[in-house]
């Protein structure tokens, strides 16, 4: 099985840092309603690191996830992503940028229903003109292999269960070989027995082939088992745990 | 661009039904629009058919072009100069074409005439028993006639060749034929504007399908149209010609004015007032059915503007993923002039087989009393160009259409939704 050629270190965190994020501010609403969700968010990732990005409900994780992901555009600060600086990058190339450097599961599958296991795994491909190869389309299988699907190529996404489509998911975030996978509540749709698959699934990325992840979560046994803990409370970071050793 | 259509394929494909009744929608706005357009142009070949089988390609008229251009010289001639003219030609009031044999010899020789004849058309009353009619008495000669018309094919009763028998003999219209209850053989009398009076005998009666002619003429010979008008025998109201191209008729019509010195009029000017009004019908006929296309081109924009708002999410997924706007945006262009595509071949099938069906098993109808033409059968035209431009037209449409719906497309952001639907 070929291993992702970006941000692969083997386990452990390297020195070199995938995400650079300084002075993120971003305020939510317009006029008096205007809020600031975020406040002045610094931090970085290095290269094969896997953090879980904690914190209640409307502390700011998930803006801050869109932020890094370049899917939003901060009211002040910057972002960089394997030495990508995504601001003022305009929309076209952000999503070009996003393509090659960023994978992104959400807490939805959002598979596309007309297309098959494999064509939703590829899509990220297609979106560059390419995954028509035939070494592309064995990347696409081996993927849906890693995450246990093998077989289910051709299954429609209301053929598979849950937390199925969710492996889906990651197997198409991951197709682009980035630099950075992120990961929205990856879990909070599906039972346990499949959070439990997905979370080992997102282990054995980090632990067998140095993916550098970063998932926002609930869950505290995510938490326990990463790498490193940001905690995050009314949009700034106040704790930056790392736990050599986690498992 | 592989994925692009394979992307439209698959948001169509997702929605059979949908997607078949935006093409049906198309289809039936072409398919209406076709046949339209070749019910009406068919009746305009229909009548302009009619129209220069019985009419004349040129008619040589009494205006003389070389007084008008006298006229036209006096009062182009500024100041002084206007003194050089001592008297201005006296206009001629008799409206009748004069030394008209002589005109005819040198018509003949004209290259491009292939055949000529002299008409006296003379207002007249006709009368059957009690019933009298306002009828033109139409004055020709016979055999000249028929070599510039195809009025002898069109006698529905009776024989043209009986008038060149018959001196006293005439051709009545079939309508008013009908209105004055005569038959071949009944004897009517015509009084002309000066009270003259003639009996006539009919030897035929015409239907040429135009109203004008059917309802009010009656063919006579020469000198009966030109004792009752108190003309001489070398006058007439017009002379008619029969040209041997009639797409060449305006280089003929400046010889003849060349030769002849008066004014002459091709059949389209003399009939310039029923032809306008088949432009007009037709031009109100295909606006109206215009807006079924255009109502078809609502109906794909309705129908890509439903799957862009139900793709609302795959959109912010697909372009969270990489696809740029343009792709995104060809995606649903795609999408539209896929359905535009289907429903133009549709609609172009629907119209060929329709036209089809109804040229081998033609509908027929009555004529009616008045009409401007005898339309007693449903004539459809046929041309490629209906299907070629029609059905660019329905695709434009469907395009244009796309790019609107497709404008929100575009516009999605898909953090705001994602966050929504999170």
């Amino acid at each position: 099985m070929a291993p992702p050629e970006t941000g692969v270190r083997g386990p452990g965190p390297g020195d070199r840092a995938v995400l650079v994020a300084r002075g993120l501010v971003r305020k939510l609403g317009a006029g008096a309603a205007a809020r600031e969700v975020l406040r002045g968010i610094d931090l970085e990732i290095r290269a094969g690191e896997f953090v879980a990005l904690v914190g209640p409900s409307g502390s700011g994780k998930s803006t801050l996830l869109y932020l890094l992901g370049g899917l939003d555009h901060p009211d002040a600060g910057s972002v960089s992503i394997a030495g990508e600086d995504l601001s003022g990058v305009h929309d076209d190339a952000l999503a070009r940028l996003r393509n090659r450097l960023i994978g992104f599961v959400y807490q939805f599958h959002f598979l596309l229903p007309e297309f098959s296991a494999l064509e939703n795994v590829l899509m990220p491909l297609w979106a560059r003109g390419r995954g028509r190869a035939r070494a592309e389309r064995a990347w696409g299988e081996e993927l849906l292999g890693r995450v246990g699907l093998a077989g289910m190529e051709a299954k429609l996404p209301r053929e598979l269960s849950g937390g199925e489509q969710q492996r889906v998911a990651v197997a198409r975030a991951l197709v682009n070989r980035p630099s950075l996978l992120l990961a929205d509540e990856p879990t909070g749709n599906l039972d346990s027995v499949n959070a439990e698959a997905v979370y080992d699934l997102f282990r054995e990325l980090h632990r067998g082939h140095g993916q550098t992840i970063l998932v926002v979560t609930h869950d505290a046994g995510w938490a326990a088992r990463s790498d490193r803990v940001l905690r995050l409370l009314d949009g700034r970071v106040v704790g930056d745990e790392r736990r050599e050793g986690a498992r | 661009m592989r994925e692009v259509l394979l992307l439209a394929w698959r948001h169509l494909a997702a929605r059979p039904r949908q997607s078949w009744l935006a093409v049906a929608g198309v289809a039936l706005g072409v398919a209406v629009f076709v046949f339209t357009v070749s019910m009406m142009d068919g009746l305009t070949v229909f009548f302009t058919q009619r129209l220069i089988r019985v009419s004349p390609l040129l008619t040589v008229l009494p205006e003389r072009i070389d007084v008008d251009r006298a006229r036209d010289a006096l009062r182009r001639v500024p100041g002084d100069a206007v003194l050089a003219l001592s008297r201005p030609p006296v206009p001629d009031d008799r409206p009748t074409v004069r030394g008209a044999t002589a005109q005819l010899a040198r018509l003949r020789a004209v290259p491009g005439v292939e055949g000529a004849s002299v008409a006296a058309d003379v207002p007249a009353v006709l009368s059957f028993g009690t019933i009298a009619e306002p009828a033109t008495l139409v004055g020709v000669d016979p055999r000249a006639e028929a070599g510039v018309t195809e009025l002898p094919g069109v006698v529905v009763r009776g024989r043209w060749d009986a008038l060149e028998a018959r001196r006293e003999g005439a051709v009545v219209g079939v309508q008013l034929a009908g209105r004055l209850g005569v038959e071949v053989g009944d004897r009517v009398v015509a009084v002309g504007e000066g009270g003259a009076a003639r009996e006539l005998e009919v030897v035929g009666v015409i239907a040429t399908g135009l109203g004008a002619t059917d309802e009010s003429t009656a063919f006579v010979n020469l000198p009966v149209a030109q004792g009752l008008a108190g003309w001489g025998p070398d006058e007439g109201s017009e002379i008619r010609l029969r040209a041997s191209r009639v797409d060449r008729l305006d280089g003929l019509r400046r010889r003849v004015e060349a030769v002849t010195g008066h004014r002459v009029e091709t059949w389209e000017e003399t009939s310039r007032a029923s032809l306008r009004l088949f432009r007009m019908i037709g031009v109100t006929t295909y606006l109206l059915t215009g807006f079924v296309l255009v109502v078809a081109g609502l109906g794909i924009a309705n129908k890509l503007t439903t799957i862009i708002l139900d793709k609302e999410k795959d959109i912010a997924i697909l372009r969270s993923l990489g696809f740029s706007r343009a792709a995104l945006r060809g995606v649903f262009i795609v999408e539209g002039v896929a359905l535009g595509a289907a429903g133009a071949l549709l609609g172009c099938a629907a119209a060929a087989g329709v036209i089809a069906y109804f040229t081998a098993f033609p509908i027929r109808f009555a004529p009616r009393e008045g009409a401007v033409l005898a339309y007693t059968e449903l004539y459809l035209a046929k041309d490629p160009r209906y299907y070629l431009v029609i059905g660019v037209a329905a695709l434009a449409i469907s395009a244009l259409a796309a790019l609107l719906a497709v404008r929100r497309a575009v516009r999605v952001v898909p953090v705001e939704v994602l966050r929504g639907a999170a």
